[in-house]
């Protein structure tokens, strides 16, 4: 896996799977494995899980053996709201400091905007 | 699991007959290019319909029809939502256009601007980000180019990149930018009509409601509108397109080749137009969970979706698309690097007696060497598309100011504009690294604003735009 803190509620597991068959893989909330999600997965040896809320999530991959894999713990922890709008509000003034800055030297060169 | 929409073999005969046809085009066309002027700025008398299309098409690439999926199925509903805002940056290179053509009618390059303007350090600076933004732009296609191919038949990443590669960098030879601007008309049609099919083919398969609910089960952050990296992202893409717009040499050419009066309408309209696609292509990615397709790497995700659904139809209609897609951008890009390192490196720094006719020779050798670097770096398939995108974008994002205000103010001056580009690249990279993709344009850009406003309070320039404002 590419990383096991996943700050944007996304990471890509991946594995060996030198003869391209099929495997499933598991995600479950508990260690335990209790109620997971399941895919069945053919000719890959990567899966991309995106959009995952704010926890700590299990997986597990068995492959043509039959053999489950170790399991693997990721944390998913999201960047703080505060940090989220802090880049959000520097990127409103820089497009406001832009639109005024291009009208202003329209209007001073005397060049009509579009 | 994961199955291929097409035969390896289907796959072969569109890739073959639609590279014959480009290059086709391409020869036919080259046929009435004699001089550099027709090479680079197309004979600078294109019409409205045909730049209205090649701005529109051009903006149009892998970065939209399958990076725009990619980042919906990354960040959700405001990644959809804020890949449309690169719209902004056409919107903006309108009245920019207008002001570029009436101070440089004769100019070739955007490097023009920036030695005339600020100088020969800062032209230096600038060049140099203007090839790691070309080359990573340049590498994402190559790379879309493959993982397309890939997705679709089967057939391998390597085979793919090198044959579509390969077409661009042959019609582009043969036709230098006018052929460019005319396939991406043919290119802008095939584009719009093939998206718009592939939506609604999907929604009327599926449904929205089953794509709703599974979204909200599955990926729940997808639909949160308080998803964090997804606000991060916002105003980064709309920057980072900015950039990518403000400083490359791709839209700096088109706006020396349009007739006179038609830059600022063409890209205004050609944003327009643009606004939609990237909706249309990213929502496409919403899809995947209802239908439980595994998705192997986030920028695959458009091409297997609408393989699964819509079988051997759908995944022609895509293979089409994308393929059109990226050619649009691919030829484009390859014009427009090339007349760079011809018209700033070749006669700008080694042979600065260069004759027109000695450029118009070495602008095609250096297309040929452009393809082949570029073939060479997309071979291993370093990363995805987007992360090596907004890598990028720490770069591009530090030359808006400079452009900005060299177009229109006269304090700007040439150390501040190089320090503003060289301060803002490295704290945008550092911003990428210690943070995410998502923020490094904006850093970049915040920056160097900070750097120029500063230097241009300390130490204003008094630079005269010649009466009536040409520059020589």
């Amino acid at each position: 896996m590419n990383t096991d803190r996943a700050t944007a509620g996304y990471f890509v597991l991946s594995w060996d799977n030198p003869g391209d068959h099929e495997a499933v893989l598991e995600e479950s909330a508990a260690a335990e494995f209790t109620s997971p999600d399941r895919w069945l997965l053919s000719g890959v040896s990567s899966y991309t899980r995106t959009g995952l809320e704010n926890g700590v999530y299990y997986y597990r991959i068995k492959g043509a053996d039959g053999r489950w894999s170790e399991t693997l713990k990721v944390e998913v922890d999201h960047h703080p709201l505060p940090r989220a709008f802090m880049f959000f509000s520097l990127g409103l003034v820089l497009f406001m400091v832009l639109v005024v800055s291009l009208y202003i030297g329209h209007k001073k060169t005397g060049v009509q905007p579009a | 699991m994961t199955s291929q929409a097409l035969t390896p073999v289907t796959a072969l005969i569109i890739l073959i007959v639609f590279s014959l046809i480009w290059i086709g085009f391409g020869v036919y066309l080259g046929r009435r290019n004699k001089t550099l002027n027709d090479s680079m700025v197309a004979g600078r008398n294109v019409g409205l319909a045909l730049a209205v299309a090649t701005a529109m098409a051009t903006w149009v690439t892998s970065n939209t029809t399958m990076t725009a999926p990619q980042l919906t199925y990354q960040l959700g509903v405001w990644g959809m939502l804020g890949y449309s805002l690169g719209a902004v940056g056409l919107l903006l290179f309108a009245p920019l256009s207008t002001r570029i053509r009436s101070l440089l009618p004769e100019a070739f390059t955007s490097g023009d601007f920036i030695r005339i303007r600020y100088g020969n350090f800062a032209w230096r600076v600038f060049l140099i980000i203007s090839f790691c933004y070309a080359f990573g732009w340049l590498i994402s296609l190559g790379m879309a180019g493959g993982i397309l191919v890939n997705a679709l038949s089967g057939l391998s990443y390597q085979l793919g990149m090198s044959v579509i590669l390969f077409t661009c960098v042959v019609y582009t030879l043969f036709g230098g930018l006018r052929v460019v601007i005319a396939t991406d008309f043919v290119q802008t049609i095939i584009i719009v009509l093939g998206v718009a099919i592939i939506a609604i083919l999907i929604i009327n398969s599926i449904g929205l409601e089953p794509i709703y609910e599974a979204v909200k089960t599955e990926r729940p952050m997808l639909l949160n509108l308080l998803f964090p990296a997804a606000i991060m992202f916002l105003f980064n893409n709309l920057i980072f397109g900015v950039g990518e717009i403000f400083h490359s040499n791709v839209w700096w050419t088109r706006a020396f080749a349009f007739s006179e009066g038609i830059g600022a309408k063409a890209y205004l309209l050609g944003g327009l137009f643009w606004i939609p696609v990237p909706v249309v292509a990213g929502f496409i990615a919403l899809t995947a969970p209802a239908l439980d397709i595994p998705v192997p790497a986030a920028d695959m995700v458009g091409p297997l979706v609408v393989g699964h659904v819509l079988g051997a139809v759908g995944g022609i209609i895509v293979f089409i698309v994308i393929f059109s897609a990226l050619a649009s951008s691919l030829d484009s890009l390859l014009a427009a690097t090339s007349s760079l390192i011809t018209q700033d490196v070749y006669r700008g720094h080694i042979r600065k007696q260069a004759t027109d006719e000695d450029c118009y020779r070495m602008n095609n050798r250096i297309i040929i060497g452009l393809g082949l670097a570029t073939w060479l770096l997309c071979l291993p398939r370093i990363t995805t598309l987007a992360s090596l995108l907004h890598f990028t974008g720490a770069f591009v994002a530090s030359t808006i100011w400079p452009i900005l205000f060299g177009l229109y103010f006269r304090w700007a001056t040439g150390r501040a504009a190089a320090a503003a580009m060289i301060s803002g690249t490295l704290l945008g990279l550092v911003a990428y690294f210690q943070i995410g993709f998502y923020v490094a344009a904006l850093v970049s850009c915040a920056v160097s604003l900070l750097v120029i406003l500063a230097w241009g309070m300390a130490a204003p320039g008094r630079y005269s735009f010649e009466k009536p404002e040409k520059m020589s």
